[in-house]
C-alpha cells in the first residue's frame, strides 16, 4: 500500500518528460522527473531550494538580483521565461495611483482594478481560478491573505518587492499587494523594483521568448488544419467522442435517480448525500 | 563537448553532493546547458529546462507550506457514518445477513452497524460469490453506493469497489479490503496488506456473528476520521475511547506505523491523551520527516 497522505506539489512537462513532486505525510518528499524518482526529507528539500536560488544568482549574475527575494509563483508563472534577458535592476518608488494593473486587453488603474472592487465586495471580476494561485486556494481568499499579511508586516515583506519591467509602471507582480495597499494606505507612493530586460519594449508589447511566432495563434490554427486535416479530424473526433461519453454518463445516472426515484430518497437521508 | 562557463551551486541529495555547472551547448543552436553532476553521475538539461525545474521546485516549496499554514478543515459531504448511531452489536439485520451469506459459503467479518445500515468485510476473492448472490436472490436490490465509481470515486491499487445492496429493508454495505481515503479527491486507496491479514486472521465471535477484531476496527476508524471525514466526531471519540481498555498500544504502534509512518510514535501519544481535536491540525501540519 502507498501512503495515503499525498499531497501532489506541483505537476508539469519538462523536455518532453512529466515532473511532479508528492508530499507523503511521514514520509518523505517525492520529485519525479520522468521515470526517476528522488526522496528527500523536510530539511533536504528546504536545503535543495536554498541552493537552487544561489545557482540560478549565479546564472543570471545581474547586480541586485537576488532569487531569494523574487516570489515563487511568479517565478514559476512568468519570470523564468524572460530570465536570459535580465540586464539590469533598479529600485524606485511609485505612487500606487499611478500604477496599472493589467487586465483582459487593457491596463486599469489601481483604484478601477478587480482586486480593490472584490475588497469593496464586487467578488465577481476577480472571482476566475489563476496559475497564481495557490492549489485548491480561491481568488477572495487569496486576497483577504495578502490583506491581513500587509496589516501584519507592512510592506515589502520579505524584501519582496512590486514588480515592474522597464520604466513602465504596469504591474508584472503584486497587483494584490498593490490594490491592499490602497486600500489601507489610500495614495501613498510605495517602493518597486524594475526588471529590465534586453529588446523589452512597451506593455502593448510583450516580451519576445525565443519560439514564439509572429503569427497570430489564430491564423496558426486555420494554417495548420489546411496542412494537416487528418490530424485536425482526429482530434474532432476524440472530443466528439469524449462529449458523447459524459453525456451517456449523465443519462444513465438521470434514468437510475427516476427508477429508483423512492429508494434513493430513502438513502440519500441515512448516507447524507448531498 | 562543450566549454565549461562556471561552476553554480553544489546540491546536496542524500548523501550525494553534486554539482549545478553552466557549460557551452554541443552545437552552436543548441544554447547553454546545464550539468548536474559528480565524479559518477551526470544528468544534462538545457538551460531553460533547468529554470523551468528549478522554478517548479521552489514552486513546491511554496505550495507546501501555504498547505502546511492554512489548512482547512474541508466538511464536504458529511460522512453517513458520523450520521448515524453506530454500533458493534448485534441485531436482528446483521443475523440475517450473516445466514445468507454463511449459507452462500462466503466468509465475512462485520464492520460496524447502525439504524438501517450494516458494514460488511468480505475477502475480495468472494467478489464473484456475492454478485452471484444478488443475481440469484430477487429479495435483494443492487445499488449505487455513494461512495462508489458511478458518484465519481476512483479505486486504486488494485481495490475492489463497494458494493450496496438492500436486503429486507435494511442496507448492507459490502467491502473487500479495508479502506483508507485517499488525499486526492474522490479516492480509495486499500490499507496495508499487513492489515488486510490482520483482520481476516483474527475475528471476533460474538454470539454467532463474526466481527472485525478490536484493532483492525480502531486503525480504520481512525483512519476514516483522518483522512475522509477530517474530523474525529463525538461518535467516532466514543467508538475509540470504548476500546481504548481491549487493545494493545503496542500492537496498534506496529500497525499503525504502516499508514502514518514517522507520526506514528506522536498520534499514539494523542489518542491515548484523548486529544482527538489536536490530531487533525497537527498531522497535516507535521514536518519532521
Amino acid at each position: 500500500m502507498s501512503n495515503p497522505a499525498v499531497r501532489k506539489l506541483c505537476m508539469t512537462t519538462i523536455a518532453g518528460m512529466p515532473m511532479w513532486m508528492d508530499d507523503n505525510i511521514g514520509e518523505s518528499i517525492h520529485v519525479h522527473f520522468g521515470d526517476l524518482r528522488i526522496d528527500l526529507t523536510n530539511k533536504e528539500f528546504e536545503k535543495i531550494c536554498e541552493d537552487i536560488c544561489t545557482a540560478i544568482n549565479q546564472l543570471v549574475q545581474v547586480e541586485g538580483f537576488d532569487m531569494h527575494n523574487i516570489n515563487p509563483v511568479y517565478m514559476e508563472v512568468m519570470l523564468w521565461k524572460n530570465i536570459h534577458y535580465l540586464e539590469y535592476i533598479r529600485y524606485d518608488t511609485v505612487a500606487l495611483k499611478e500604477m496599472l494593473c493589467p487586465d483582459v486587453g487593457i491596463y486599469k488603474p489601481i483604484p478601477d482594478s478587480k482586486c480593490v472592487k472584490a475588497l469593496d465586495g464586487e467578488t465577481k471580476e476577480n472571482d476566475v481560478p489563476r496559475l497564481s494561485h495557490h492549489l485548491g486556494q480561491s481568488s477572495q481568499d487569496r486576497l483577504e491573505r495578502v490583506y491581513n499579511s500587509i496589516l501584519k508586516y507592512d510592506y515589502p515583506y520579505q524584501n519582496e518587492y512590486i514588480v515592474m519591467y522597464g520604466d513602465d509602471n504596469v504591474i508584472q507582480d503584486g497587483q494584490h499587494r498593490a490594490a491592499c495597499l490602497w486600500k489601507i494606505k489610500g495614495d501613498v507612493s510605495v517602493p518597486v523594483m524594475r526588471l529590465y530586460f534586453k529588446n523589452y519594449k512597451s506593455p502593448s508589447k510583450k516580451i519576445l521568448s525565443k519560439n514564439r511566432s509572429i503569427i497570430p495563434a489564430e491564423i496558426r490554427g486555420i494554417l495548420f488544419m489546411i496542412k494537416e486535416p487528418r490530424y485536425f479530424v482526429r482530434q474532432l473526433l476524440k472530443k466528439i467522442r469524449r462529449s458523447l461519453k459524459g453525456f451517456i454518463k449523465r443519462a444513465i445516472m438521470r434514468i437510475y435517480i427516476l427508477k429508483h426515484k423512492k429508494i434513493f430518497e430513502e438513502y440519500s437521508s441515512i448516507f447524507d448525500l448531498k | 563537448m562543450g566549454e565549461k562557463i562556471r561552476d553554480l551551486n553544489e546540491i546536496t541529495v542524500g548523501s550525494n553532493k553534486l554539482m549545478i555547472e553552466l557549460n557551452e551547448g554541443y552545437l552552436k543552436e543548441q544554447g547553454r546547458v546545464i550539468h548536474v553532476q559528480n565524479k559518477h553521475f551526470r544528468y544534462l538539461l538545457k538551460e531553460n529546462d533547468f529554470l523551468k525545474l528549478a522554478s517548479e521546485i521552489l514552486r513546491a516549496k511554496s505550495e507546501l507550506d501555504y498547505m502546511r499554514n492554512c489548512y482547512s478543515k474541508k466538511g464536504k459531504i458529511a460522512d453517513f457514518k458520523s450520521k448515524i448511531h453506530i454500533q458493534r452489536n448485534s441485531g436482528e439485520h446483521v443475523y440475517q445477513i450473516s445466514n445468507l451469506l454463511q449459507i452462500n459459503e462466503i466468509d465475512y467479518r462485520v464492520i460496524e452497524c447502525g439504524a438501517g445500515y450494516v458494514s460488511i468485510l468480505l475477502h475480495y476473492s468472494d467478489y464473484a460469490k456475492l454478485k452471484m448472490l444478488c443475481k440469484r436472490n430477487r429479495e435483494i436490490s443492487v445499488l449505487w453506493h455513494p461512495y462508489g465509481k458511478m458518484f465519481g470515486y476512483s479505486f486504486i491499487y488494485q481495490m475492489n469497489p463497494f458494493e450496496l445492496i438492500k436486503f429486507k429493508n435494511t442496507y448492507y454495505e459490502f467491502m473487500f479490503q479495508l479502506p483508507c481515503a485517499s488525499l486526492t479527491p474522490k479516492t480509495w486507496i486499500p490499507l496495508d496488506r499487513v492489515i488486510q491479514e490482520l483482520a481476516w486472521n483474527n475475528k471476533d465471535l460474538k454470539g454467532e456473528i463474526y466481527y472485525l477484531d478490536d484493532i483492525s476496527f480502531y486503525i480504520y476508524r481512525v483512519c476514516w476520521a483522518v483522512f475522509k471525514d477530517k474530523n474525529f466526531s463525538e461518535k467516532t471519540k466514543t467508538l475509540l475511547e470504548n476500546l481504548q481498555d481491549h487493545i494493545s498500544w503496542e500492537v496498534l504502534y506496529q500497525y499503525m506505523k504502516l499508514v502514518f509512518f514517522s507520526y506514528t510514535s506522536q498520534l499514539i501519544s494523542l489518542l491515548q491523551d484523548k486529544r482527538y481535536d489536536e490530531i487533525i491540525t497537527d498531522y497535516f501540519m507535521f514536518d519532521d520527516y
